[in-house]
């Protein structure tokens, strides 16, 4: 949360700037930025820099097997789970910097961050054996579902097209993502066969326990940057003379997997390689620009 | 998983309220709301052709109704179109070129109602004073010449959306310079008799307040003031509101109600003259998009009634067109209350007169006689359209004289012409001429020949007066012998009763 607190300071940061440099402070002066025959220090064409701020929602959705390594409860050795997609729901905040070219054309930059809970559902490719009690390995078959919680820094670079002067806008680029956490995992696996078999637990116990819920689990193998392409829409809606509502509805896809490519490495050796793991993610967010 | 969820909704939820809350704290200040009159109004968008998915404002329908000029960014940059009505909807929409626009922002025409003197606003120009600036142009000889900054109007700030009054003598424009109210507010400046433009003065409190007034329009009646504000009580964006003077002060506005005014923002107010149509922008909904340009039938709050005076002014005998000044005075103070011009290209010309006075028109050109006519528009005239051809001549015309009853003593109204006379007189110093008396019917010829030979004498005995040498002058009577008109009707004894200025 100190890191979510430091994201809203900063979003502040131009709404504080923008509100002392409001309509009513304004004054065109010849080192403004080009004249617009509607209204004052705001031009329609030349380079106007507005600043500002989005909050909304942050939506996953995962393809190709996602190959998670985490310390097996059960096997009593590290173990590796591959799911077949999965899908996280978060939320995302960021400050924006906004640059207008002309009429069509401006920059727009973006330092964001975001939470998610990422949820994977599916089978264990590896076979785990359950030690017996008469010290003989037995293979099991598990599934499992994981919840897992990370959180990034988020920064797009984009070049935003628009029709018309403030109006519906288009907007296209790279977003780099640099993970911050992703240690808080939820894992819940069950033992689908054998059924109602003793064994021994990773302490060592007898047990017929056949399913484990493991919070704060450590995954390893994930990367600590990413880099996406990025499109989307959004528009202009203008709250007064210098201030807008900008919802935006963007997409972008990884072009790298979050996890390592190598996946899953015995002796050297790649086991389950991670090439085809890809995600889109989707944010809906408001925002509010301010022209300086 | 429930957690970030929950916490993203609400953060999502929060942010919406928060920023639409703190926008329209933001644009409006500590304005109230009102529950607005309602007047039976009809409003139409122009339609296509007009409005685009850009803004499209600033309409000006000129005094004929069959030019309307607009202000357009479906370019990109904010240019000047015009658009000529035919009958039933607005075609040929067209930018009206380099003499105006520029690369940079223009836009915001605003025009005497003889389309001859244009201010608009010019950004971001070489030689302007930073922003926008007004600019003045002169249309002549088919096309808009003289384009110049107005100097002494202009300033660092911004300038634009002027409005100038049916008469050309004051100049209303917003502007977010220094010594305002706050956010954008309207100024005026007054010309003067040299042409020369004041140094502008703030309309006040009444009509300027801490948020945003915008577009300004000056009716006709050079009383009553259209604008639109976001600090005045109002509907919610952009309000048109309207402004009655009082001497040098601005009475409180009225609010224009619905459905002129809606949550939306509603500005470039104006209205045409000499019908109740109204025009203004919008950007409510159901439009093409961004700023649309709407027609209001009636104004919900008219201007008072002014009498406009329409015709041509053409060479009597080739009947071709003839750009003419059309100077209107007072007829009792020999005041210059405004200056005209006829089109040179179809010598169209339109004179706004305000109620309660007797205006002399005088309309003169190079090569030409001056000519003129008297009207009286009575105090509580209404909006009255008068039409007159005006057929200027370059030997003979007929002068505005009056004398009392049966007498040769010259009225207090003769002056007007007489002392144009005197002027066209000393710019001609070797012109000499003949004051010809006439009289109508009524009454013997001894008696008509006398009193038009006294009545002459008594213009040429003025004239002299005033430093015009009596060697050029002759006068003399011709009684009845020609008449301009039957002598059947009082209107046509009237016309007979008359003093030429004939040139020898």
């Amino acid at each position: 949360m100190n890191v979510l607190r430091r994201f809203m300071c900063l979003a502040l940061v131009p709404l504080s700037v923008a509100l002392a440099d409001g309509p009513d402070n304004a004054t065109a002066s010849p080192g403004n930025p080009l004249g617009d025959v509607l209204h004052p220090g705001r031009a329609s064409a030349g380079l106007v820099w507005h600043l500002g701020f989005d909050v909304g929602l942050n939506y996953a959705a995962y393809s190709g097997t996602q190959v998670i390594t985490f310390v097996n409860p059960i096997a009593q050795a590290d173990g590796w789970s591959a799911f077949d997609g999965g899908n996280g729901l978060g939320f995302i905040v960021d400050g924006v910097v906004d640059l207008s070219l002309s009429d069509h054309v401006g920059l727009v930059a973006k330092l964001g961050y975001i939470q998610r809970v990422d949820k994977f559902s599916g089978a264990f490719v590896d076979p785990v054996f359950l030690r017996l009690p008469s010290g003989a390995l037995a293979p099991a078959t598990l599934d499992g579902k994981l919840d897992l919680t990370t959180s990034f820094f988020n920064f797009d670079f984009l070049l935003r097209y628009q029709l018309a002067p403030k109006s519906w806008y288009f907007l296209g680029g790279v977003s780099v993502s640099s993970l911050l956490s992703s240690d808080k995992g939820n894992l819940e696996q069950r033992i689908v066969s054998p059924d109602n078999t003793f064994y021994l637990d990773q302490f060592g116990q007898l047990t017929n326990f056949t399913s484990f819920a493991l919070s704060d689990l450590t995954v390893s193998g994930y990367k600590k940057t990413r880099v996406a392409l990025k499109a989307g829409i959004g528009t202009w809606i203008p709250l007064g003379t210098s201030v807008f509502l900008t919802p935006e509805l963007t997409a972008d896809y990884a072009l790298n997997p979050f996890l390592k490519a190598d996946g899953i490495v015995f002796n050297g050796v790649t086991i389950v390689p991670n090439s085809d793991a890809r995600f889109l993610t989707i944010s809906l967010t408001a925002g509010l620009r301010f022209a300086l | 998983m429930k957690s970030p969820f929950r916490i993203s909704s609400v953060l999502l939820l929060t942010a919406m309220i928060s920023t639409t809350a703190f926008a329209q704290t933001e644009s409006i200040k500590d304005r109230q709301f009102i529950t607005p009159k309602n007047y039976p109004i009809s409003i139409t968008n122009m339609g296509e052709g007009i409005n685009t998915s850009y803004d499209d404002f600033s309409p000006l329908v000129l005094g004929n109704g069959r030019v309307m000029y607009f202000t357009s960014n479906r370019e990109g940059d904010q240019n000047i179109y015009t658009a000529v009505s035919s009958g039933y909807t607005w075609t040929q929409v067209m930018n009206v070129g380099p003499s105006l626009n520029t690369g940079d922002n223009d836009g915001s025409a605003t025009m005497t109602p003889d389309g001859h003197w244009n201010v608009f606003a010019a950004c971001d120009r070489d030689g302007g004073l930073g922003d926008c600036d007004l600019a003045m142009a002169e249309y002549a000889g088919g096309a808009w010449r003289s384009v110049r900054n107005i100097t002494t109007v202009n300033s660092p700030s911004w300038e634009s959306q002027p409005s100038i009054s049916a008469d050309g003598l004051m100049l209303f424009f917003a502007s977010d310079r220094p010594g305002g109210f706050g956010g954008s507010d309207v100024w005026m400046s007054k010309r003067g008799n040299g042409g020369e433009w004041s140094v502008p003065v703030n309309l006040g409190p009444n009509v300027n307040t801490p948020g945003d007034e915008m577009s300004p329009s000056i009716a006709a009646d050079n009383r009553t003031l259209y604008f639109s504000s976001n600090g005045h009580p109002g509907v919610g964006g952009f309000d048109v509101y309207v402004s009655k003077s009082a001497g040098d002060s601005w009475a409180t506005p009225e609010n224009a109600g619905t459905p002129i005014n809606t949550a939306s923002d509603e500005m470039f107010f104006t209205t045409q003259l000499g019908t109740d149509n109204v025009y203004f922008a919008s950007t409510r909904s159901g439009g093409s998009g961004a700023l649309d340009i709407y027609l209001g039938v009636p104004n919900p709050i008219p201007p008072n009634a002014v009498t406009a005076v329409i015709g041509t002014v053409s060479d009597v005998k080739t009947k071709s067109a003839i750009g003419a000044t059309l100077t209107v005075r007072d007829i009792k103070t020999n005041e210059v209350v405004s200056t005209f011009h006829s089109n040179d290209q179809d010598g169209n010309y339109i004179v706004v007169l305000q109620p309660g006075k007797s205006y002399a028109i005088t309309s003169e050109a190079p090569g030409y006689l001056f000519y003129s006519d008297r009207f009286d528009v009575p105090r509580d005239a209404a909006n009255t359209t008068v039409r007159k051809n005006i057929e200027m001549t370059r030997d003979m015309v007929r002068l505005l004289v009056y004398f009392d009853f049966n007498m040769a003593v010259l009225q207090e109204g003769s002056y007007v012409d007489l002392d144009r006379a005197v002027q066209f007189l000393k710019d001609n110093p070797k012109m000499r001429v003949e004051l010809a008396g006439h009289t109508d019917n009524v009454g013997t010829r001894e008696y008509n020949v006398k009193l038009s030979s006294d009545r002459a004498k008594a213009v040429a005995d003025y004239l002299a007066s005033k430093g015009v040498s009596a060697s050029r002058l002759s006068a003399k009577g011709y009684a009845f012998d020609e008449p301009v008109t039957t002598n059947d009707t009082e209107e046509g004894r009237a016309q007979n009763r008359r003093v030429e200025f004939r040139v020898k």
